[in-house]
């Protein structure tokens, strides 16, 4: 168990920036996922973190102490790579004992430890066995031991998941987070996935182009999103982007087609106040902010394109008409039985107090 | 008929390969033969391939006439100082060439390629003078110290070899608490075990055949390698005890068949790979 603070840290390979000033402070014990698309250098951190690689600028503190210039055994730190990185040459004994023997220490401390670490993640019966007889599932456990095994302060992971089947992965998932409960390790996570990381995170840090977008629970990560990317990039499908703009008080355009409010709303006359008048503006609407039934005056019309059946819900992702914008398919998520077919002409009521506003511009959130 | 019409082309390729086989084959059986031979059966106007009588004792006086064993005493040991030495010397420096970063390597590396185009003749003359001045004409020392310094294309082939190792393990050593020297020696060269064979092999048959170098160095008879003993055998009687020469070459050539059959499988053996998920 350990604090992680990393402050200004930056990376750069020749001409290209790969981290940009990135601060990040973990808490003991906490659970935190750096998500982000390939090449938003969340593997970079890790790797800095490690000491596996060097910053360009900026320290990295472990428990307070700077680490920045520590070879990466001086720090105490484990780490499960995404391909695991199993020994091939030795038995999964030795490849658990591998990191205990480097330390010289008892065989007898070694076979006991060797035991319980196996005991506690179920695969003892493999221990004679070598990485290549076992399946991607077992290995992956295996993986996770050698870095349990010496109990280091902080737990680095590289996208463990991604390459077990879905079904192992949920089963992963949340045997991960069993082992985190028990054992309270800090553990910094990466992943692509952002079910991964809406599901076992205490806090996300959501990474774009080598610089943080937003650091937060999922909650606040998902229902105020800090940007236009943090908004798209985090929930499934992803959020609906609609161009919008404030007439006056009773009148708005979306889409390019104008709308008429009878009665004007709290929210716009917020906006009112923060001198949004005709400027252009992007409306966040997520997939379950849209609705079949008639609950506010902004309705749109639609044909439907595709429908997926997701068991109790469904999704379906409607082309608007009357539209000159690229943003004309959205998707709405639906409860119970659908009744629709493809090619159905839809209407669809948006929800507007729960969506999000952002700059078209500098893509940031406008808080109303 | 459909047998062999499916299988024409794997047909002709054993038949093409036993053939080629027997031609290198011929030689390798006449030697036994003759070793097997009395001084009258050695030349005949026909070919006779089973000796009659077969003389077994040509083996016997083939090992006293030169001190075989001694002889062979010497080549193992040099062999194995030679094997040793360039396995260490030649995997350390792959293993710098390979996997660690350090400034001009690339550089150091094409020159250490740029070696093995000097042919060995060129380089004969300077290296004696050399050994001459140092003290060392005349000892086991010339003929072992430049294979400790390890060989160019030994290190080349070994860095390939490395460069295939994923760099994943060494950095999951590199966080199990490993320093340099422990990823070498318990990632690097367990890993390798193929091709450190094939290393061993032709540095161990290249020291025992080689005749060029004991020629030139050694002096003192007691320290005669079997290439230098199989000499002897022409100058020492006059005329050539071909039976003899002939008993002496089946005897110095069965532990390099022995050695090749025992460690063939090795060479053909693959790396694996699998604790890494392509």
């Amino acid at each position: 168990m350990a604090k992680l603070q990393i402050k200004n840290l930056s990376k750069t390979f020749g001409n290209s920036k790969i981290l940009d000033s990135v601060d990040i402070s973990v808490k003991d014990g906490e659970f935190i996922i750096l998500v982000g698309p390939s090449g938003s250098g969340k593997s970079t951190i890790l790797r800095l973190i490690s000491g596996l690689d060097s910053p360009s600028s900026g320290n990295i503190y472990i428990d307070e102490k700077d680490v920045t210039t520590l070879l990466p055994k001086n720090r105490d730190i484990a780490m499960v790579f995404q391909n695991y990185a199993l020994y091939p040459h030795m038995t999964i004994y030795e490849n658990l004992a591998f990191p205990l023997k480097i330390k010289n220490i008892d065989k007898t401390i070694i076979e006991s430890t060797v035991n319980e670490v196996s005991e506690m993640l179920g695969i003892k019966k493999y221990l004679s066995k070598k990485p290549k007889e076992l399946s991607g599932g077992e290995r992956q456990r295996v993986a996770l031991g050698r870095a349990i095994i010496r109990k280091p302060k902080i737990f680095l992971m590289d996208e463990p998941l991604s390459n077990l089947d879905a079904k192992l992965r949920t089963q992963m998932r949340a045997e991960l987070l069993r082992l985190h409960k028990s054992l309270s390790n800090t553990i910094i996570y990466v992943t692509h996935d952002q079910i991964e990381a809406l599901t076992m995170g205490d806090r996300i840090v959501v990474l774009n182009q080598g610089k943080i977008q937003q650091i937060g629970t999922p909650q606040e990560v998902y229902n105020t999103p800090n940007n236009i990317f943090v908004a798209s990039f985090i929930g499934s499908p992803s959020i609906n982007l609609l161009d919008f703009k404030i007439i006056d008080l009773n009148n708005i355009v979306l889409n390019g087609k104008p709308f008429k409010f009878s009665t004007p709303q709290d929210t716009y006359s917020g906006l009112m106040s923060k001198y949004l008048i005709n400027k252009d503006l992007i409306l966040g609407a997520r997939p379950e902010n849209l609705n079949i039934k008639s609950t506010s005056s902004l309705m749109l019309s639609g044909k439907i394109e595709l429908i997926e059946m997701l068991g109790n819900e469904y999704l379906l992702y409607v082309r608007l008409d009357d539209t000159f914008s690229k943003r004309s398919l959205i998707s709405v998520r639906l409860h119970g039985h659908c009744s629709y077919l493809r090619g159905n002409e839809i209407t669809l009521y948006l929800d507007v107090s729960s969506s999000h506003l952002f700059n078209s511009m500098d893509t940031q959130r406008i808080t109303i | 008929m459909n047998f062999i019409k499916q299988n024409l082309l794997k047909i002709l390729t054993q038949m093409f390969m036993i053939l080629f086989s027997a031609f290198f084959l011929v030689p390798l059986l006449w030697m036994i033969s003759t070793s097997l031979k009395s001084p009258e059966q050695l030349f005949t106007p026909e070919v006779q391939w089973i000796p009659n009588p077969i003389v077994f004792e040509n083996y016997i006086r083939a090992i006293e006439y030169v001190n075989l064993f001694n002889a062979f005493k010497n080549t193992f040991f040099l062999c194995f100082l030679n094997v040793l030495g360039v396995v260490v010397a030649s995997s350390l420096a792959a293993y710098a060439f390979a996997v660690l970063d350090w400034k001009y390597r690339e550089y150091f590396f094409y020159i250490t390629l740029a070696t093995m185009m000097l042919p060995d003749m060129v380089t004969l003359v300077p290296q004696f003078i050399l050994f001459q001045k140092l003290g060392m004409y005349g000892t086991l020392l010339p003929l072992t110290l430049p294979s400790m310094c390890g060989n160019a294309f030994y290190i080349f082939l070994l860095r390939q070899f490395f460069l295939t190792v994923p760099k994943d393990l060494r950095e999951a050593a590199c966080l199990d608490g490993c320093n340099e020297f422990d990823i070498y020696r318990k990632i690097y060269l367990p890993l390798s075990i193929p091709a450190l064979s094939v290393v061993a092999l032709f540095q161990f048959l290249f020291t025992w055949n080689d005749l060029l170098k004991p020629s030139i160095y050694l002096i003192d008879q007691n320290q005669y390698t079997l290439s230098l003993a199989l000499q002897q055998f022409k100058a020492q009687h006059g005329g050539t005890e071909w039976a003899l020469l002939m008993a002496a070459a089946t005897m110095i050539v069965l532990p390099v068949i022995a050695i090749f059959f025992l460690a063939q499988k090795t060479f053909v053996q693959g790396i694996s790979m699998t604790g890494i998920k392509e």
